[in-house]
């Protein structure tokens, strides 16, 4: 693991950022935080990755209204076609996603129809894994264990600023924002994020003292710690204040989701240096959109929610003038079966398909419907593209990067980025 | 006169019989050698050779049952004869009263016959008294032979175990060099020989010394009683004589006193023996030896095994030393339970008129009522689980049932029935430390889990599988370990009718919902059930493992190697999933102890809370809502698990924003979260005052020994002592305590707002 040691007094100092006066009474920790605040990166692109925890159905999200196949699977859960939001005339969205169409009519959201992997896994954990790891075998939270946008985060910043990559909202930190010199960092809420033990200078200073990182050998997740505490305390002004003082006209849906992706809008218009973003949806919530039953009654309540939150998001970096810079996509750890079961749900399948939006992309429908007719042996829909030709996509042509090193193999190369 | 001799008849023939029958009873078992062997057999040589030892040592075990026999006759006569002396003493002492009397009265008509009878009862006495010295010596010269006579049976087994222990070793190798798929348990048979001779050797001793304190015993009696006589015998051949065998009984009393203080220290040498002896037999870990045995590990297995305690509950288990201590933490239902009662209060029911009221709000509101006494009520269940995890005397047992919370996780949210989720929590607390067999019975017997994973939906034509892949995935083997997508479709139909009550919160099969067909699970055919389903599943090697390296990671740390999870899955399979070995195992393990494993986990947010407490010494007056509240803040929610996949320890604890959670939220259990006896918040004052500091710098050290599993860096150690100040002289303390309490709780909050304090 790579270590790093704080900045000192002196080293601000000698960079000459005209702290000095500011220097004097603040604690080492937050000076650096004031540094670190004199480097947003202006137009830099930023990328928001949201997980629609749990696996939702693709088949209801972005209906085929035109296949007979499609109703038959489907005898309950089916979107009747005239209430579809059609996009072609193969496929069209769910009534409850009308910014999404909004958005394609105004040129900027693509859906990737079909993807998944090859030797797909059908467990909610491992499923995620992958797709944030982007390859199989790579277990969360295990020394030396990264995500896609934490290697690409590593690769776009030479820094180690602990604010590069942010994951709000209640849950751990993802895989999927995991670097090496970019561990992440998890925010909730500005108030939660500083030390309340004893703010009188005395104790502000021994606790920064002893939130150094250890000299010794310690154990892995101990440095792992120290390296956690030292970036929290760096970060804790800046985010803090950014969070609290974010005013917006913009009403966004009084959910968790709803409040974390308007933080990081908050984030982002406050100029926050920031490359990557992530939020979850559904995290903890009966089990998000992992809809084995009731699935005709979950899933609007998740979509509008979801529709709402987009819509809202989209306003408010647009006001900005940020909604350009920054490109959205939406994952999951799988989709969901062709057939509907007794319980008026759906379970664990195969492929599904993204959406990405914002910044870069060209309206469309990408990839190609999977056939409802021809399904694999266990009754799924058969992948037709690898996800991971989404990410090289993003990596590419919208944030200028190699996508072979950090993905870890050559992918194609898809045509939603113009 | 008549009984007298009669008596002497029965005695001989006593013995006489005994003996027979003990010589009979050892030749009929001493049959010769079975002849079946097949020549052609490469163990024929080692087998033949067992049998003829194994047929000496029963003949030598009856030999020495019938030395017992005519001992425990002998004795028993002894002791009979002893009795009868001291009849005759009161009868002799009750003649000269008597004649006493007649003098003093001067019934001279009385005196001659009086005199007669005295006499007599002198006679009779004198006779009862050689007797008893006869057959005292006689039981004493048995309990010799008893004491001398174990060697031969000693040999005797000794060459019968070697025999044995050849033919089994040389059969393990066998089926080793083969790779058999029994070699394994061909090489625990070597072992467990291994084990029932470390019992042997240990159980001798105990033996012998039971007979040498029942010797002692004896022996003091006949000399006492042989003092006794002596006072009131008149004739001086005859008090030389009970002199002599008064000092011959004594220094027998004295010799065999030797002889039980001896056994004792064999019988306490063999002891701890036996635990890496029984660690071996079951396959397990190599134990740690019990002399590295310190304070540090003593505090690191109260911490895992536990949730931690003050230094002087470590030092307790200190000097217990490991075996002991280990024992102690695990037979944890030699402690009494926490008096902690929680009393569950069924599910509300709707009223089905409910329904046919046309005010929404109405009926929204009668909804809304029935959710707030359920949810008030999982409030009142994960305080009063928090308070024992605090106060029990058991810590073990909730520590394990928090592990199979997290392992067999269900989600309040979801399950929506505080009264099914209490009765889930106390499945995980009956069997914490039972069976994991009986516990994957209940769960799929449990109506908290049916429900959250939809197994009331799950029926016959239509298969639900969500809990049929959870069982599989997470619960019993591990994702990908050893099942197919198919074997998943098929246990779902196995658990097809398995559902509960939705009025009374009980299981229910319903039967007309249950696929009553043939179904292929793991390749076996069969119209499983979901009770045939657990069978399956504990028949597969894979759920051993599974199990064992969930708990390895659980209590130890995370990755172990595969041959420590094959040597803990040994101990489960070996001991049929029973968990108190394996947990023994694995805390006398070397590998616990190890400098991977010590301080290596990072705590959980129950762990850091309740640890903090405990290591506090903080056990009343304490705010559970409080409790409850700031482990949510750090990511934790009691029985609200994340997801089905429970909670996910390690670094998943920590990212900046629950770092902060967890200092700020610490810091403030320490001022306010518990107040007693006058004091608000964990009262540092009187732990510190035990720790009998003397100063700044004391209290630090002794606080960071009480809280810290290692030393800070001279750096951070100078820092809280900076920190702290100047305090008043020693003796000054107790009269300033009100000052100094919120000085010394500003600096646990400083040194539990470390790093290092994060992790166990």
């Amino acid at each position: 693991m790579n270590t790093r040691t704080i900045a000192t007094r002196r080293e601000i100092l000698t960079h000459g950022l005209g702290l000095v006066g500011l220097g004097a009474t603040l604690p080492d920790f937050l000076l650096r935080s004031a540094l670190a605040s004199k480097k947003a990166d202006g137009e830099a692109p930023i990328v928001v990755a949201l997980l629609l925890t749990g696996g939702p159905d693709g088949l209801s999200l972005a209906p085929p209204y035109r296949n007979d196949d499609y109703y038959r699977n489907r005898k309950v859960l089916g979107i009747p076609a005239s209430d579809v939001l059609k996009l072609n005339d193969e496929v069209g969205l769910h009534p409850k996603l009308p910014f999404l169409k909004r958005l394609y009519d105004e040129g900027s959201f693509a859906a990737v129809l079909g993807t998944s992997y090859p030797n797909f896994n059908l467990s909610h954990f491992t499923g995620r894994e992958i797709w944030e790891a982007a390859k199989a075998g790579v277990a969360a939270g295990r020394p030396g264990a990264t995500g896609w946008l934490g290697r690409w985060v590593d690769h776009a910043c030479a820094d180690a600023e602990p604010t590069r990559n942010v994951a709000v909202g209640p849950g751990t930190l993802p895989l999927l924002l995991t670097g090496l010199s970019h561990p992440g960092l998890g925010f909730v809420s500005p108030d939660s994020f500083r030390y309340h033990g004893d703010r009188s200078e005395q104790g502000l200073k021994a606790y920064a003292k002893l939130n150094e990182s250890p000299r010794e050998t310690a154990a892995d997740d101990l440095q792992f710690i120290t390296r956690t505490a030292v970036d929290a305390n760096s970060a804790s002004a800046r985010l803090g204040e950014l969070a609290e003082r974010y005013e917006t006209p913009v009403t966004y849906p009084d959910t968790q989701f709803g409040s974390s992706v308007r933080t990081i809008a908050g984030f982002i218009n406050g100029g926050l240096d920031a490359r990557a973003y992530y939020a979850a949806q559904g995290i903890a919530v009966f089990g998000g959109y992992d809809t084995h039953a009731d699935q005709a009654k979950r899933l609007p309540v998740l979509l509008t929610e979801l529709n709402d939150t987009l819509a809202a998001f989209h306003e408010d970096l647009t006001r900005c003038g940020n909604a350009t810079r920054v490109l959205t996509f939406t994952y999951s750890e799988f989709g969901r079966r062709a057939t509907e079961n007794f319980s008026g749900g759906t379970d664990h399948g195969q492929a599904q398909p993204m959406f990405v939006m914002g910044g870069g992309v060209k309206s469309g429908v990408y990839g190609v419907q999977p056939s409802l007719t021809d399904l694999d042996e266990r009754g799924n829909l058969r992948l037709t593209v690898d996800f991971r030709a989404v990410y090289a996509t993003i990596l590419e042509k919208y944030l200028k990067a190699p996508s072979e090193p950090i993905l870890g193999g050559r992918y194609p190369v898809l045509d939603f980025i113009g | 006169m008549c009984t007298c001799l009669s008596w002497k008849t029965v005695r001989a023939g006593v013995i006489a019989a005994l003996c027979l029958l003990a010589v009979w009873t050892a030749r009929s078992f001493a049959v010769p050698a079975e002849t079946g062997l097949e020549d052609d057999s490469p163990f024929a040589k080692a087998e033949s050779e067992w049998t003829d030892a194994r047929a000496k040592e029963l003949a030598a075990s009856e030999d020495y049952d019938s030395y017992q026999m005519s001992h425990a006759a002998a004795r028993e006569i002894a002791r009979s004869e002893r009795q009868r002396v001291d009849r005759e003493m009161q009868r002799v002492k009750a003649a000269e009263s008597a004649l006493k009397a007649a003098v003093d009265a001067k019934r001279e008509s009385e005196l001659d016959a009086l005199r007669a009878e005295l006499d007599e009862r002198w006679t009779t006495f004198r006779k009862a008294t050689d007797q008893m010295l006869e057959d005292s010596r006689i039981s004493t010269k048995a309990s010799e032979e008893v004491l001398i006579g174990d060697a031969d049976i000693q040999a005797k087994m000794a060459l019968s175990r070697e025999a044995e222990q050849r033919l089994l070793e040389a059969k393990a190798a066998a089926a080793e060099k083969a790779n058999a798929p029994d070699a394994l348990n061909a090489r625990l048979a070597v072992k467990q020989l291994e084990l029932l001779r470390g019992m042997e050797a240990h159980q001798w001793p105990i033996l012998r010394g039971h007979w040498a304190a029942e010797f002692v015993d004896d022996a003091h009696q006949a000399a006492s009683l042989a003092k006794k006589i002596e006072e009131m015998e008149t004739d001086a051949e005859r008090k030389k004589a009970l002199t002599q065998f008064a000092a011959e009984q004594e220094t027998k009393q004295a010799e065999t006193a030797k002889v039980v203080a001896e056994t004792q220290k064999r019988a306490a040498a063999a002891e701890p023996k036996l635990y890496a002896l029984r660690a071996a037999a079951h396959g397990g870990l190599p134990l740690l030896p019990p002399e590295e045995w310190d304070y540090a590990k003593a505090r690191h297995l109260l911490v895992r095994a536990g949730f931690g305690g003050t230094p002087d509950e470590v030092e307790k288990l200190h000097k217990m030393g490991l075996y002991k201590a280990v024992d102690y933490l695990v037979e944890y239902y030699r402690q009494p339970g926490a008096n902690i009662a929680f009393d569950p209060v069924p599910p509300l029911r709707g009223d089905p008129l409910h329904a046919r009221m046309t005010v929404r709000t109405m009926t929204d509101r009668a909804v809304s009522q029935r959710r707030a006494v359920e949810r008030g009520q999982v409030g009142a269940l994960r305080q009063a689980w928090l308070r024992r995890m605090v106060e029990s005397p058991r810590p073990l047992q909730d520590k394990l049932a928090l592990f199979w919370h997290g392992l067999f996780a269900s989600q309040d949210s979801v399950v929506q029935n505080s009264y099914t989720l209490h009765k889930q929590i106390q499945l995980f607390r009956e069997h914490a430390a039972g069976n994991y067999g009986a516990m994957l019975y209940g769960i799929v017997h449990d109506p908290a889990m049916l429900r959250y994973l939809d197994n009331n939906q799950n029926v016959k034509g239509q298969p639900n599988e969500n809990l049929a892949r959870e069982i599989l995935e997470l619960f019993s083997m591990g994702v990908d370990q050893g099942y197919t997508e198919k074997d998943i479709i098929e246990a779902a139909r196995a658990l097809t009718g398995y559902t509960y009550d939705d009025a009374t919160g009980a299981f229910q099969y319903v039967r007309a919902l249950h696929d009553d067909t043939e179904k292929t699970i793991f390749g076996q055919s069969g119209n499983w059930t979901g009770d045939d389903l657990v069978r399956l599943i504990l028949e597969r090697p894979e759920t051993s493992a599974f199990i064992a390296k969930r708990l390895f990671e659980y209590f130890a740390r995370q990755d172990p190697e595969p041959e420590i999870i094959g040597s803990l899955a040994t101990v489960l399979r070996v001991n049929q999933y029973d968990l108190e070995p394996m947990l023994k195992n694995l805390f006398m393990s070397a590998e616990f102890y190890s400098p991977r494993t010590m301080g290596s986990q990072i705590k959980s947010p129950v762990e850091l809370v309740v640890g903090m407490y405990r290591d506090l010494g903080v056990r009343q007056g304490v705010n559970y809502g409080a409790i409850d509240g700031s482990i949510q803040q750090m990511g934790m929610q009691l029985l609200e698990p994340p997801d089905v996949k429970g909670w996910r320890y390690g670094r998943a604890w920590i990212n900046s924003q629950r770092l902060f959670s967890r200092y700020n939220a610490t810091a403030s259990l320490v001022r306010t979260g518990a107040t007693a006896g006058g004091q608000t918040g964990a009262d540092v004052f009187a732990l510190v005052q035990k720790g009998g500091c003397q100063d700044a710098s004391q209290v630090v050290d002794f606080l960071v020994k009480a809280c810290l599993l290692r030393p800070l860096t001279p750096e951070k150690r100078a820092e809280l002592v900076n920190y702290l100040g100047e305090l008043p002289p020693a003796p000054e303390w107790e009269a300033k305590r009100a000052e100094l309490l919120p000085r010394l709780q500003s600096l646990v909050v400083l040194m539990i707002s470390t790093p290092e304090y994060q992790m166990l």
